[in-house]
């Protein structure tokens, strides 16, 4: 029988500093290496996130390759345009300078509607963006309404033709243009 | 005159074909010739460093900011699905959205964002009780990467930061996902997201800026509506926007997180 | 133009908003350390302020206390995406924010240790004389408790009821802070209209006290009837704690009506979107359950119960009943504040919704499961720490 009165007293702090102690020590060690590199945080973590993978490149990354009708483009309406809008990031068709894969461009009905996702004419549309109404297009242009639209308009220049079309058909247009 | 046109027509045509054959030609023998080595390619495509993977040393000097100019924007949403598809976004999730907004004759605010405007507009038609349309116009929304954030004040582990370049980021293997930074977040830009259970957001695209590159929605964008650039640099657009006399607003102001994403011509009604 | 479908057109939310993220598992988990701040208060009250009347059932609000703080983590963990890594807020706590949710990890360590060296010291001589009499396991356990001393002297009891005091002393604003920390981390968010006022902390912890003496007096009515030892009830206990659950409650039911009050008044476009949900979405869970049936009616019984002098069986029948009602009243609280705050968007347009489902990690049936935890863990702190006042408690300290 202890008659020591404090006994508990001691033993509760010396529970307490192993407490504290494993929690200090435990902190040392699984603090992360860079904690603390650059401010308040895991330094490391900030060239972790710069080296993610690029899917998009820019249309210079096509131009390489398809220099004809990058400057094709580049000189249209269409020159804003990404390539990788209509064809797939180019990191699905070259890796490292070799092609991979083939990137066909839509047909039919999904170009049409890939088209008329910007140009179909809707609310809040900026005034001076071209839109149609697409069926109402195709009749005035009195042109068979299963026609897609690169039939008339080369994607990458959708005016080229409709301007020669024009100049061939002077008189008539000068009057009918808006 | 039109014989002289038709003849133009004919004879460019004709070089066009001519043109062609030849280009066909001498490319294929070159091909034949010149092994199909990665090199080659690699040499040509590395001419403007496209897709290289080694990063610029973080630029402590610029002053990133990003812009969008309101009555650019024509709600295509090709902005969203380049971010999805760079970022790995998770469906149902958005790091940007495009908002639509209606604004009737009697002074009403309709807005929605379908598929956070994701597919487009031109297949949703606007709301059947709106009966004449006043006004009407995009709004493109993604991380406001203020300079108070909200989000890296609240986060427990820090585990959200700004980087010395000014980009605040999520560091996905610290983060616990307790979602403190997306209650905290007045912009809803953030979300915890399904795969990884972490804390997401838009990053302005940190990996692609740090490669020279610009993010990948400003990159899609057919009509320049998002702009990104160094206020620094006195010859990037965003600089001469924002050393002129343009109407620059950012949303929520009054809250005191100082986002550097500035709109052009926004509107009051947008929050 | 129908009205439902005019504000359905009118309701818009951000993409990533639609849905509240913190769920049911946020809900319980401030209600359960404010359970435990709340008995904490009681079992203080009696041993730092000497409210005698408390006395009987200062150890039951310990290990009360401590039989709810043993589940604090149990709602956080299943709700963390990477509950794994949930000690990074023990290595890396936020101070540049401040993040007041990375005090957590620190103040609930704390408090941990400040509770159960509490209930190890108060219990100490009990322990000792019980580990005399115990064979087996229980022997085994109670050498541990007693870190294998035997002092039975009175110097050692009177140390004891020294250490009691200043750890009971430290504990108020540790326990406060416990609690009080939680009402930081809503109060101080901005961008939720909701949540942000300089009142919260003390909504919060006012709530978490009338929790806590709520609790302590539903569960000392009920265990003495299910032992059989209802005679056993102190009426001046009972008493008393109905008189301090009713003070804390006016002043918590004051603080909540006042914020809204304030609000209402200056009506902002903050307000107004507050409001529409208040008389939207909200209307059954805040007007109707938290503040007409389980504020106005058991503010009038408490009223009665505290001022009138009515008969023992009366205040028997009464008390656990208006104490269950409060119980059920800080839940609905707590439920309108978390949830309520993620329902009004971020869009100033409308409503985000949540649908808790019954089996799903985060959902009814584990919450109910993490309510039920503590009781039946109070259970099982009963058989070893005898929880009424002992013989031995009543021996002179001199």
């Amino acid at each position: 029988m202890s008659k020591k009165p404090y006994q508990f007293g001691i033993r509760l702090v010396v529970v307490f500093a192993v407490i504290i102690a494993v929690v200090v020590l435990g902190r040392q060690m699984m603090l992360p290496d860079s904690w603390g590199e650059y401010g308040y945080y895991r330094g490391a973590y900030i060239d972790e996130e710069a080296h993610k993978e690029i899917k998009y490149g820019t249309n210079e990354s096509c131009k390489s390759c398809h220099e004809e009708v990058y400057e094709l483009k580049a000189h249209s309406v269409h020159k804003r345009l990404s390539c990788e809008m209509c064809h797939a990031p180019v990191s699905q068709h070259a890796q490292e300078g070799k092609k991979f894969a083939k990137m066909p461009s839509m047909q039919g009905k999904p170009q049409i509607d890939l088209c008329l996702s910007c140009h179909q004419e809707g609310v809040g549309k900026p005034k001076d963006f071209p839109t149609i109404n697409h069926l109402k297009h195709l009749k005035e242009q009195d042109v068979k309404p299963t026609h897609t639209c690169d039939q008339c308009h080369t994607v990458h220049d959708p005016m080229e033709n409709i301007n020669h079309a024009r100049k061939l058909r002077t008189l008539k247009e000068v009057v009918d243009e808006k | 005159m039109k014989s002289n046109i038709t003849q133009e027509m004919i004879d460019k045509d004709r070089r066009g074909f001519i043109d062609k054959v030849v280009k066909g030609t001498v490319g294929g023998s070159l091909m034949l010739m010149i092994p199909m080595s990665s090199n080659l390619f690699a040499e040509v495509l590395s001419e403007d460093k496209n897709l290289k993977n080694s990063i610029n040393p973080m630029d402590l000097k610029a002053n990133y900011c990003f812009m969008v100019d309101v009555t650019s924007c024509i709600g295509c949403g090709n902005c969203c699905v380049a971010d999805r598809k760079e970022n790995n976004v998770p469906e149902g999730q958005y790091r940007t959205w495009v908002e639509r907004y209606v604004i009737d004759m009697m002074n009403q605010v309709y807005v929605d964002a379908p598929d956070g405007g994701e597919k487009g507009y031109a297949n949703t038609p606007i709301h059947e009780t709106i009966e004449e349309v006043k006004e009407a116009f995009f709004v493109p929304k993604l991380c406001n990467m203020c300079d108070e954030p909200s989000c890296t004040q609240v986060c427990p582990v820090a585990a959200t930061f700004t980087t010395p370049d000014g980009f605040v980021v999520v560091d996905s293997e610290h983060c616990v996902a307790c979602g403190y930074c997306v209650q905290a977040c007045p912009y809803g830009v953030r979300f915890i997201n399904e795969q990884t259970k972490v804390a997401d957001k838009c990053t302005w695209c940190y990996h692609r800026v740090r490669k020279g590159k610009l993010p990948a929605c400003v990159n899609a964008c057919p009509t320049g509506a998002r702009k990104f650039g160094d206020i620094n640099d006195k010859q990037s657009e965003v600089a001469k926007i924002y050393n002129s006399a343009s109407r620059l607003r950012v949303l929520k102001k009054d809250l005191g997180n100082e986002p550097q994403l500035y709109y052009i011509n926004l509107h009051e009604e947008v929050v | 133009m129908d009205a439902g479908m005019m504000s359905e057109a009118l309701n818009y939310v951000f993409p990533n908003d639609a849905h509240a993220h913190w769920t049911l598992m946020i809900v319980i988990y401030p209600y359960i350390t404010g359970v435990v701040a709340g008995a904490f208060i009681v079992s203080a009250l009696a041993h730092v302020f000497k409210v005698e009347a408390l006395m009987p059932i200062a150890k039951f609000a310990l290990i009360f206390a401590l039989s709810w703080l043993l589940f604090v983590t149990a709602p956080l963990l299943t709700h963390l995406g990477h509950p794994e890594r949930a000690l990074n807020m023990l290595f890396t706590p936020n101070f540049s924010g401040p993040s007041m949710m990375s005090g957590f990890g620190y103040i609930y360590m704390a408090y941990s240790i400040l509770l159960i060296f509490e209930i190890l010291i108060i219990y100490r001589y009990e322990l000792v004389l019980l580990k005399e009499k115990a064979t087996g396991i229980k022997k085994s356990i109670y050498s541990v408790l007693t870190l294998w001393t035997n002092d039975k002297s009175i110097e050692g009891r009177k140390f004891d009821h020294k250490v009691a005091f200043v750890l009971a002393a430290i504990g108020i604003p540790l326990a406060s802070m416990l609690h009080g920390y939680v009402g930081f981390i809503f109060g101080a968010v901005k961008s939720v209209h909701w949540w942000f006022t300089p009142l919260m902390p003390i909504i919060f912890l006012l709530s978490a006290s009338v929790s806590g003496i709520a609790g302590i007096i539903l569960f000392y009515i009920v265990i003495k009837k299910i032992t059989g030892k209802m005679h056993e009830i102190d009426t001046h206990t009972i008493k008393t704690l109905i008189k301090l659950l009713w003070a804390f409650f006016i002043l918590d039911f004051l603080f909540e009506m006042i914020e809204i009050a304030v609000h209402a008044y200056g009506g902002t476009t903050g307000w107004q979107h507050i409001s529409h949900a208040l008389s939207g979405p909200l209307h059954w869970s805040f007007w109707t359950m938290q503040v007409q049936i389980l504020s106005i009616l058991p503010f009038f019984v408490l009223a009665y119960l505290s001022l009138v002098k009515v008969s023992r069986w009366v205040l028997m029948v009464v008390a656990p009943i208006v104490s269950l009602m409060l119980l059920a009243q800080v839940l609905f609280m707590r439920w309108n504040v978390v949830i309520g705050g993620q329902i009004m968007a971020k869009s100033e347009r409308g409503f985000a919704t949540y649908h808790p489902m019954m089996f799903e990690k985060e959902g009814i049936a584990m919450t109910v499961i993490m309510l039920v935890a503590p009781i039946v863990t109070l259970w099982l702190l009963s058989k070893i720490f005898p929880l009424w006042e002992s013989e031995c408690d009543k021996e002179p300290l001199h």
